[in-house]
């Protein structure tokens, strides 16, 4: 069985999703684009063209631009509310054999599923070349107040298309399955959804059963004719009055002029969801006698907030009326959960705010939201999404002490479980035969500062310098986030390993806590970690230089030997201060005369000629270290 | 992952009563359907995540592309506003600036398009105004821009 493609088939715009492993995404179209108005046009030419390029071609071609189908399908065509809209649209409209609808288009007449059916197919056609996969089955997303008959023309628009509709289910149930809402058992849901040219408002309740069709719609209520689109012509109205005022220009009688101030209108919305006031600059946007004329006018939050007050006084008048229709309370709703682009506006979402009493949850794209939860009811039909399957992730890293009480992480804090993950560690000191695996919890550097999960000892390794050794330690969590962590010496293969059930046993409170201190000590931390690893690095370094004073003392010259010792004992005296940058000096100059080491032994290796008692490591670099500092002994 | 109700079982299986064994058979049949389900689950997950990577790649590549179309659309409002200078209150100066800028575009693959004859075209053109009957364009009241194969903005246009 394929994917199933959750699809949002909009009055004003549509969207697609679809689960990718075990996550809901959204699937851009041809164009690149995440959303596409719902719009259907026969060219001139006789193509057939859908979305925003039948947008584009509207105003050329008006009879034969179809949009906003949506408000037709599975209607009759006496209906009072179909011969309303039906004069507002350019395209004609008749009434069928059976006393149904249908649109004519290029020539032909077609039944509103068909219109919607072109739809489905470019969604269906561009999710494919997206995913590289056939899409035979949907879900597809209808109002809660669709009778039986829209929801079958829906549905038969979808096998026209050429998909087989697995379930047609209400918009806000998608956007209660898009926060998992579905899960909290008999909590009640209000779902507030403020689009591009419909308001709708629903009252749901979560069942106590378990199953996909636990969510019931109790109450619904909007307005059809309510939307985004009617601040922005307010927004508008506003912009070419006060531009009228200055210049006697009315703006609005050029096509041009009308395009640019609605473009400006909405960009001035969205910059005021976060900015208090901004400035609308639209230069040359007309001409007179004097020349050219340029609009520039600044409208504030306040501004945008009176011209939107009564949209928003409806709405919330509106979701009164469906409150009073449910058998439910204002108090007694547990999640307010927000739909639509226009809930973006801080003056709506305050609005919301104070009649619930609640903040509303909008951290999933108000325009996506519901795509997303059509898609996740594809991934609970199509056995993807099912409680066993869904993951968790860890709250803290988790990692181990490692040389100079740092904390090195293994498994970094938000990664999704169940995981597992190794890294290499090695010795800290020359024939050391042990070592103790402290195991950490938390954000900060050093280990001392971190939560200690646990230790214990991996002996038995044989006698090597060290850096030799490969000791490979393992993370292992599962999904109910019980930590696991093995240590295993390569060379013998003896292992132990430790069983931490504590790691999952903080508080949200706790989980906060900790971050917040890892925030609050961030650059205390690396001083901290820097000295540690300035301490490490000189560590090795004398070392290094003592094994190769050993090892060559016959070869070098005593001026280079006796500067070598000096510097060694300058850095063996500094890796004790707590002076991070004199520790890195004293280790650079050693250094410097180290690289005269091998310059040295060449020509010592020279003026003697090879011989068989020359000794393997004469010429050779010392052994690397390993890439990650050793385990505390 | 047996259950402590399995655990009872078993210790009863001894019996080998025949409704033991009709449990057992049933029990067995689960687990079996489990096992498909749980395995067909877990190669689409790996299936999921090999096809991911591979696109991963796929989005990096995009991603430059991504970005450049972002700030060529940023820049668009000032482009207009350069051609609307240029109609209407031309200079020899804003005519040379307004080259140099178009220059430095077309070497980042972004063209400017829309030229008044032009057939309509609504893949890459957007009406605003229809004034005869014909199907070429008579104005180009704003241009478009493309980078490569995507269309920033369509050039807006009155036929």
């Amino acid at each position: 069985m394929g994917k199933i493609l959750g699809i949002d088939l909009g009055t004003t715009n549509s969207a697609m999703a679809i689960m990718r492993g075990g996550e809901p995404q959204i699937i851009e179209n041809a164009e690149g684009a995440r959303t596409m108005p719902s719009i259907v046009a026969a060219s001139k030419t006789g193509e057939k063209l859908v979305g925003l390029i039948a947008r584009r071609q509207g105003v050329t071609n008006p009879k034969n631009t179809v949009y906003q189908i949506k408000r037709f399908i599975g209607h009759n065509f006496d209906e009072a509310l179909v011969q309303k809209d039906k004069s507002a649209v350019p395209f004609e409209m008749r009434k069928s054999t059976n006393g149904g609808i249908e649109v004519e288009m290029g020539g032909q007449w077609y039944r509103p599923e068909e219109i919607s059916a072109m739809i489905l197919q470019k969604m269906k056609v561009d999710a494919e070349k997206r995913l590289g996969e056939t899409i035979t089955e949907a879900v597809i997303t209808v109002p809660a107040y669709f009778n039986d008959a829209q929801r079958a023309a829906t549905r038969d628009a979808g096998k026209i298309a050429g998909l087989d509709v697995k379930r047609i289910i209400n918009e806000p149930t998608a956007a209660a399955l898009a926060y998992g809402f579905n899960k909290n058992k008999n909590e009640k849901i209000v779902v507030f959804d403020f689009g591009g040219g419909t308001f709708d408002i629903s009252v749901l309740e979560v069942g106590s059963n378990d199953g996909e069709d636990s969510i019931e719609v109790k109450s619904t209520d909007g307005d059809a004719h309510l939307g985004g689109k009617d601040l922005d012509q307010k927004i508008i109205d506003w912009l070419a009055t006060e531009f009228q005022k200055e210049s006697g220009i009315d703006v609005r009688n050029d096509p041009l002029g009308r395009q640019r101030l609605d473009e400006a209108a909405e960009k001035a919305k969205i910059e005021l969801s976060t900015a208090i006031d901004t400035e609308i600059n639209i230069p040359f946007i007309t001409s007179d006698a004097s020349g050219p004329r340029h609009l520039l006018i600044k409208m504030s939050r306040a501004k945008l907030e009176e011209l939107s007050a009564e949209f928003i006084e409806r709405a919330i008048a509106i979701t009164k009326r469906a409150m009073e229709a449910s058998p439910f309370k204002i108090a007694d709703i547990n999640q307010v959960i927000l739909v639509g682009g226009q809930t973006r506006m801080p003056a709506l979402q305050a609005a919301v705010e104070a009649y619930f009493g609640k903040k509303p949850n909008m951290s999933v794209n108000p325009d996506e939201v519901v795509a997303i939860g059509a898609a996740i009811q594809g991934g609970i039909l199509g056995g993807e999404v099912r409680d066993v399957l869904l993951l968790d992730v860890i709250p803290l890293s988790l990692g181990i002490e490692t040389m100079g009480g740092v904390s090195t992480k293994l498994i970094e804090r938000n990664t999704t479980i169940p995981t597992s993950r190794s890294q290499t560690f090695s010795t800290a000191a020359d024939n050391q035969t042990s070592v103790e695996i402290h195991i950490t919890q938390g954000e900060r550097a050093m280990a001392g500062d971190n939560k200690s999960l646990g230790r214990f000892v991996l002996d038995g390794i044989p006698p090597a310098p060290r850096g030799l050794p490969q000791v490979e330690v393992t993370f292992d969590v599962d999904a109910n986030g019980i930590l696991s962590v093995k240590a295993k010496d390569k060379a013998t293969n003896k292992e132990q390993s430790i069983r931490i059930e504590a790691s999952s046993g903080l508080s949200d409170a706790d989980i906060e806590k900790m971050r917040k201190d890892a925030e609050a000590n961030a650059d205390a931390d690396k001083q901290k970690v820097e000295l540690a690893e300035a301490r490490n690095v000189a560590e090795q370094a004398v070392y290094a230089a003592k094994k190769a004073l050993d090892d060559n003392k016959d070869k070098l010259p005593a001026e280079l030997v006796a500067t070598i010792q000096e510097k060694t004992k300058a850095v063996e005296e500094k890796k004790g201060s707590d002076n991070a940058a004199e520790i890195k000096t004293a280790t650079e100059e050693l250094s410097k005369e180290m690289s005269k080491v091998y310059e040295a032994v060449q020509k010592a290796g020279a003026q003697t000629g090879p011989t068989e008692e020359q000794t393997p490591e004469a010429g050779e670099t010392p052994p690397a270290e390993p890439e990650n500092p050793a385990p505390q002994q | 992952m047996l259950t402590d109700s399995d655990e009872e079982f078993v210790e009863e299986e001894e019996e080998q009563t025949p409704a033991a064994v009709k449990k057992l058979r049933e029990k067995l049949e689960t687990a079996v359907k489990e096992k498909q389900e749980y395995l067909d689950g877990w190669q689409r997950a790996r299936a999921d995540f090999a096809n991911f990577k591979k696109e991963e790649a796929q989005m990096m590549a995009e991603k430059e592309e991504r970005i450049k179309a972002d700030f060529i659309e940023a820049l668009v409002p000032s482009l207009d506003s350069f051609e609307m200078a240029l109609k209407h209150a031309p200079t020899e100066e804003l005519k040379i600036v307004h080259k140099q800028l178009l220059s430095s575009l077309a070497q980042m693959g972004v063209e400017q398009f829309g030229k008044p004859g032009e057939e309509f075209n609504p893949h890459k053109h957007e009406a605003l105004m229809q004034k005869g009957g014909g199907h070429t364009i008579e104005t180009v009241e704003r241009s478009g821009y493309s980078v490569g194969n995507k269309i920033i903005r369509a050039a807006q246009v009155i036929i």
